[in-house]
This record gives structure tokens, sequence and C-alpha cells, in this order.
């Protein structure tokens, strides 16, 4: 039997997350109530029935390896195939440069020599959709591809995003590695499907060359390779700063977009907490809103998204908000256009407000 | 492996026909309570939170849905190297299949499972009790004051009492004399249904038991009074906290209610004595732009675009745009259909309420609605 195989690259950071980043890789920030941004790539990969994942490690990688454990909570706790957990090298790329370096590759050849599979999904943890890769392997397949490319038309991307330049036939004749935001491009969804020989083939070539990034290499190899791609329709966002983060959040409220990510037959896998229900008072008023488990609310949220075993005391008043989990925001305090950090407490009364475009970010640094 | 000085076997065979349309299609100990949790989640919370890791549970009515909730015990922390769950069903033999019959009969029919865990003392359980214990301290106590079986007893109300097995004692607590359901109670210690045995006691008891033709192989009924009159040591463990036997249909939706208290009198948020369950992966819940919700206890997974007060609402709940649930229970994967009204019900797993559709009523005297499971309700 043919086998799909999962290796997704973490080793990566970046300055534009402020705070958000300054204890923890891109791959373990909270995101959407409940999961962390690693949970949408490797979900995909589970969900695609693959059962052999490799994660190349940060730098900073406590959190990542708490979430992810022995990963049982994706299914991947298994005698055949499983979670590969491959160290990055120290320090990895800057967002800007790259995500996925030859070095980390070379760096875990047994990974590809050691282990059954035929070919490869190459993903990373900055972009935020539900897929089934199988519909892309199918494609790959039928195109006899050396490797297919998973993108977006008219899509945004920001530093360090790759955008595709199609020819008149409708072939890639470039990758374009974007310096800052833009609008209405072809954007990677930072997913390849690469044959096992392919890869394997590149990482030689280039193996002096390790500081490049893989989507570099292959860059330079266009017409010496057979390229496909794939045109996702779904909802899709990268993920690359603060703002991001915040706008994309609150697209999480949009009903449609929230049933498409969260609620259909392939659901995202996190790490399980099993906290208690959430119980609302008689004085909670709640409006637009995603809630974690083991959170208390008593006072009034708005177009928000709260985690985990967070306690909303009466009378607060928290709107265009992320709660991260085991805050606790007391009486009467007041957070508009603001991130608050994991177990942050907030005391009676205090205010916090952001703007629209730069939201607050409040922790315990 | 390492010996064992207390294994606990968990009753839960019993079909708990009071429940009615909840238990139509499962267990009682199966049945949703508290939003997330099922009844079985505090008998097994309560094991591994006294250092209990090795549970033989009994099942014997409709078990489907309790073996797949259980699995092999990892919601509960069950499945460590020196532990286990294992699911007891009734089996076949040489001399051919039966049923278990009493629950006494039950352990009986176990007891090649229990001398291979070889332990010291057995803790004897009901699957459908609401409560927080440390069954180390009744261990400690047993070993303490060197019984051969100590009862767990709670002190009720005497107009109570005569609904449970009551329990009458000498100043040390040493038990003289145990009546079911006692029309004129002399003693308001009802047992709880929670037994420590010095397992080598119970295991000739139950030797014993099971060839007398008359006996009904009931701990209750049977073994207790045996143990009496051969003038074994049975002592009472007074248990001081809450504990509420869910055997109505008017008990569980209290018992539910009673969660949305300030101060219930079950804490599920504690971190001590910590409630474990089975926790399906679900999204987070979503109260949406026109939905409202207070006074409520919410799952994972539920999206809500009406009205919610009063209520609780399980895993994957959907209540719409227009729709109302007051006062009522909403088990797993329920959907309340735009304008649909639900008020002082219970509705059970799978059910949908149709579109405008009025179910249940606050006036006074009115009984509590009830619908089953996969229902349509019009």
């Amino acid at each position: 039997m043919e086998r799909l195989a999962g290796l997704i690259s973490t080793n990566y950071n970046s300055s534009r997350f402020g705070k958000l980043t300054a204890h923890r890789p891109i791959a373990a920030i909270p995101f959407g109530s409940r999961y962390r941004m690693i949970d949408f790539s490797l979900s995909n990969m589970v969900n695609s029935g693959i059962t052999q994942v490799g994660l190349i490690t940060p730098h900073i990688y406590r959190s990542i390896m708490d979430h992810l454990g022995s990963g049982k909570d994706f299914g991947l706790s298994r005698k055949n195939g499983g979670l590969f957990i491959l160290p990055g090298s120290t320090y990895g790329y800057d967002l800007g440069k790259g995500k996925f370096s030859i070095r980390d590759c070379c760096g875990n050849m047994q990974f590809f020599t050691k282990t059954k599979f035929d070919r490869l999904v190459l993903s990373t943890c900055s972009k935020i959709y539900n897929i089934d890769f199988r519909d892309v392997e199918k494609l790959h397949l039928e195109k006899d591809a050396n490797l297919t490319f998973v993108y977006q038309k008219d899509a945004t991307g920001d530093e360090g995003d790759c955008v595709l330049e199609f020819d008149d036939r409708g072939k890639v004749k470039g990758i374009r590695r974007l310096k800052k935001r833009e609008k209405k491009v072809n954007l990677y969804l930072d997913a390849t499907i690469i044959e096992k020989n392919t890869m394997i083939k590149i990482l030689d070539w280039y193996k002096d060359y390790s500081y490049m990034d893989v989507m570099d290499a292959i860059a330079e190899n266009i017409s010496r390779l057979s390229i496909a791609t794939y045109e996702f329709n779904g909802f899709a966002r990268a993920i690359s700063s603060v703002q991001d983060y915040m706008e994309v959040s609150k697209e999480l409220l949009n009903e449609e977009v929230m049933k498409e990510l969260f609620m259909g037959d392939r659901l995202i896998h996190t790490k399980i907490h099993d906290a208690p229900p959430v119980k609302y008072f008689d004085t909670a008023k709640v409006k637009n809103a995603l809630v974690g488990t083991g959170s208390i609310i008593k006072g009034q949220i708005e177009n928000s998204i709260i985690f985990r075993d967070v306690v909303v005391e009466e009378g607060a008043k928290i709107k265009n908000a992320v709660i991260m989990q085991k805050c606790h925001i007391g009486k009467k305090a007041i957070i508009e256009d603001a991130i608050i950090e994991k177990a942050v407490m907030i005391d009676d009364g205090e205010v916090h407000k952001g703007t629209d475009k730069k939201p607050a970010i409040i922790s315990n640094d | 492996m390492q010996k064992k000085e207390c294994i606990a076997m968990l009753l839960a065979g019993g079909q708990g026909s009071r429940l009615k349309a909840l238990t139509k299609r499962i267990a009682k100990p199966a049945v949703s309570f508290g939003g997330k949790y099922r009844i079985i989640d505090f008998a097994l919370s309560n094991c591994i939170n006294s250092d209990i890791n090795t549970v033989g549970i009994l099942t014997q009515y409709k078990p489907y849905l309790l073996n797949s909730y259980i699995g092999n015990g990892e919601g509960w922390d069950l499945d460590g190297l020196n532990g286990q769950v294992s699911l007891l069903p009734p089996y076949f033999t040489e001399e051919g299949g039966a049923w278990y019959d009493g629950t006494a009969d039950a352990i009986f029919k176990n007891i090649d499972f229990i001398d291979e865990q070889n332990p010291e003392y057995v803790l004897i359980l009901s699957g459908d009790h609401l409560y927080k214990m440390d069954y180390n301290d009744m261990l400690q106590y047993h070993k303490n004051t060197k019984a051969d079986l100590t009862v767990s007893v709670i002190n009720v109300s005497l107009e109570e009492a005569s609904r449970f097995g009551i329990m009458s004692v000498d100043k040390d607590l040493n038990i003289t004399k145990f009546t079911e359901k006692p029309k004129k109670p002399d003693s308001t210690l009802a047992s709880m249904g929670i037994y420590i045995f010095t397992w080598q006691v119970l295991r000739k008891a139950l030797l014993e038991d099971s060839v007398d033709k008359k006996s009904e192989h009931d701990f209750g009924k049977n073994i207790i009074p045996k143990l009496l009159s051969e003038g074994k040591r049975l002592l009472a463990y007074e248990f001081k906290g809450y504990w509420k036997d869910i055997g109505t249909i008017d008990s569980y939706y209290e018992a539910n209610m009673d969660l949305l208290k300030d101060n219930p009198s079950i804490d599920i948020f504690a971190r001590d004595l910590r409630v474990y369950s089975n926790s399906n992966i679900s999204p987070p819940q979503f109260v949406g732009s026109s939905g409202k919700v207070d006074q409520s206890l919410v799952s994972n997974g539920c999206l809500i675009d009406g009205k919610v007060t009063r209520s609780i609402l399980s895993t994957h709940v959907t209540v719409e745009k227009g729709a109302e649930v007051v006062d009522s229970i909403l088990l797993p994967n329920v959907v309340v259909k735009a304008g649909a009204k639900v008020v002082r019900a219970i509705v059970g797993e799978g059910s949908v309420i149709s579109e405008k559709a009025k179910l249940g009523s606050s006036s006074k005297g009115a009984e509590i609605a009830l619908i089953g499971d996969n229902e349509v309700y019009k």
C-alpha cells in the first residue's frame, strides 16, 4: 500500500507577534478558544488518514512538547508510524526569511531513510484552514507530478509567505517570497505534496547550502520539476503578525466560518483538558463569542474569543478581545481591542483598551 | 504484578427503569449528566482520586454505550501500568449461560477475576450515585477497626429513612441490625451501597450464598444479614458530604439543576477530587449575535442562536434563532429548531424539537416533560 506521511516545520519565529512569542514559538500560540496554531496542520494531516508525521521542533520547544506529548490526542501514539519529534537547529528562521530549512531536514535524514512512505505533505504552522489532503494527493497522482502546491487565489499574504506566479498555460513559472502584506495574490498555503525521491534529491543537491528554505530550492529548479497546483476554495488565512492574529480571530465569530473550520466532518484536534462545561451566571451577557470550557461567566462579553478556564467577574465588560486560558477578569474591568495573555489576573476596575489596528497585549512580563 | 491492597467492583448493570425514556436505550450509569458527564464518571473519578486503579465494571443491561464510553479507562487515568478497567459482562460456562442474578451473584460470578488481582480488600460500588468521596479514608477506617465489612452510611431524615436500607448501630458504630426500607425506622443511618469487604470474608460468604436456594443473592438482603448472624465485625462509616441516588426523573432533574446554584452541592469546578470524563474532541461553544445565555451550564460544541435560561446543555446541542430553552436539560446532540420553546423538560440524546414546537409547561404541579433519545418532537 502506498503511504502518505507528513512533515511539519515549526522552527521559525517572528518579533511581529510581540509578546505572544516572547516565551513560545508561533506553533504554540493559543488560537480559537481552545486550540494552538500547530493543531490546524497536524489535524489536517491526521484527518487525511496520515498516520506518520515528523515534527521539526522550534528552538524554544517546551510549550510545543507539553501540547503534543506522545501525539495521543491526535491519534499519533502508534506502534506503526506515529509522531516523530525531529529536533530543529538552534534559533531557526526569522519568519521573513523562511520556514522550512534544508538544514533541519538534513539533520533528520533518518526520518526519510529509515521510515516507510512514498510521498510527503510538507507543512508549517502559519496557515489556518481545514483541508483533506487526500483530494490533493488524488490530483497529484493524476498529474503524475513530482510535487503539488496547495494555494488560494486572490488571497492576502504577508512577510515570509510565498506567492505562486503562473505562465499563460497555468504552469507555475516562479515562486516569490513576500516582503510585506500584499492582497489579491496566489497565496501558497504552506502545503506541498512531494514524492519522497524528489525530496531526497533536493536535499542532496542543496546539502551544502543548508541555510536555504526548501521552497527557495524548489523555486530554483522549477524547470527541472513536474509541478502541479491544487486550488483550495475554502476559508484559509495566513497569520504572520499580531494584527493578522486579531483579524482572523474575529473572523471565527462569523458563524459560517466557524462551522466550516470547526464543525464539519473533520474536527480540529488538540490536547484534551477535560474541563467542566461553561457556567453562565444570572448577570452574564454574552453575544457573538466563542467560549472555552471550564470558564465561569458573570460579566458581559461581545465579539470576543474566551479560552478555557477563564473567570469573568460581575460587571466586567469584554469587547473585541481575546482572553487566553486561565485569565481572571476582575469586577467592572473593561477590556476592549485587546489580547490578554495566558493566566493574567486583571484587577477589579482595570481598563485595557487597544485599537482596531493595534490591539493591546497584556501579559505577566 | 504488584500486590493490590484494594480493588473496586462497580455495579453498572442495572436498568434504572424509573428513569423511563432515559434508560430505554442505555444503562443508567451511562445516562448523560451535568452537561458533559455521564453518571458513572463520579464513581470512576472517586476511584482514581482515591488511588484505586483497578476497577472491575459489571455490565448487563444494554451495555454498548457504557462499554464504548469507558473504553480502556484512559479518560479517568485508569489505564496506568499497574491498574486497569475491566468490563465484566455475564458469560457462558460448562454448565450453561446465566445472567447476573442479584448484586452478590454478579460479584460471585467474578471471583476468578478478583482472585487474579489478589487484593486484601474489595470495595463494592454502584455506578449510579452522585457524590465525591475519598475511599482511602473509609479504607483506613476499615483497617483501623479490623472490620470484616464496613458500610458507608449517610444520615437522612426520618421521613426519607423508609426509602433506604437502614443500619442500626451501637455507640461504637458496630452494625447491630440491617433493615431494607423499614416502615418504622429505628435509625436514620442509610446505607449508600458502598461496601468495603475483607476479601477472604466476602469470598467465603459469596460461595455459601451461591448454594443457598432461598437467597436473592443481594448484598443488602442476604450477604449483610448473613454476616451479622455469623457474628462478623460490621462497622458503619458515616459520610458527611453530599450523596444522591439518581433514582427517578424528579431526582435526576433536581440533581442536574442543583449544579446551576451559585454554590452547588457538588462542585464540578473544584480542582481537588476532580470529576473526570471521557471527553471527545469538540469545538468551543459559540454564542451567536442573536444568542442569549444565562444561569446555565453549556458544554463544548454547542451552537446558541436562541435564548437559554436556567438550563443544562450537553455537548453539540444546537439552539436555533428565536428558540427558547428554559429550566431544561438537553442531552448530547439535541437540536432545538427555530422558534421552538422548551420549558421544564428533559430532552434525550439526538432528539429534535421541530420548528415552533412547544414542549413542557412552567405551570405549578406540571410534570417534567420527557423526550427519549433520537426522537422528533413536533
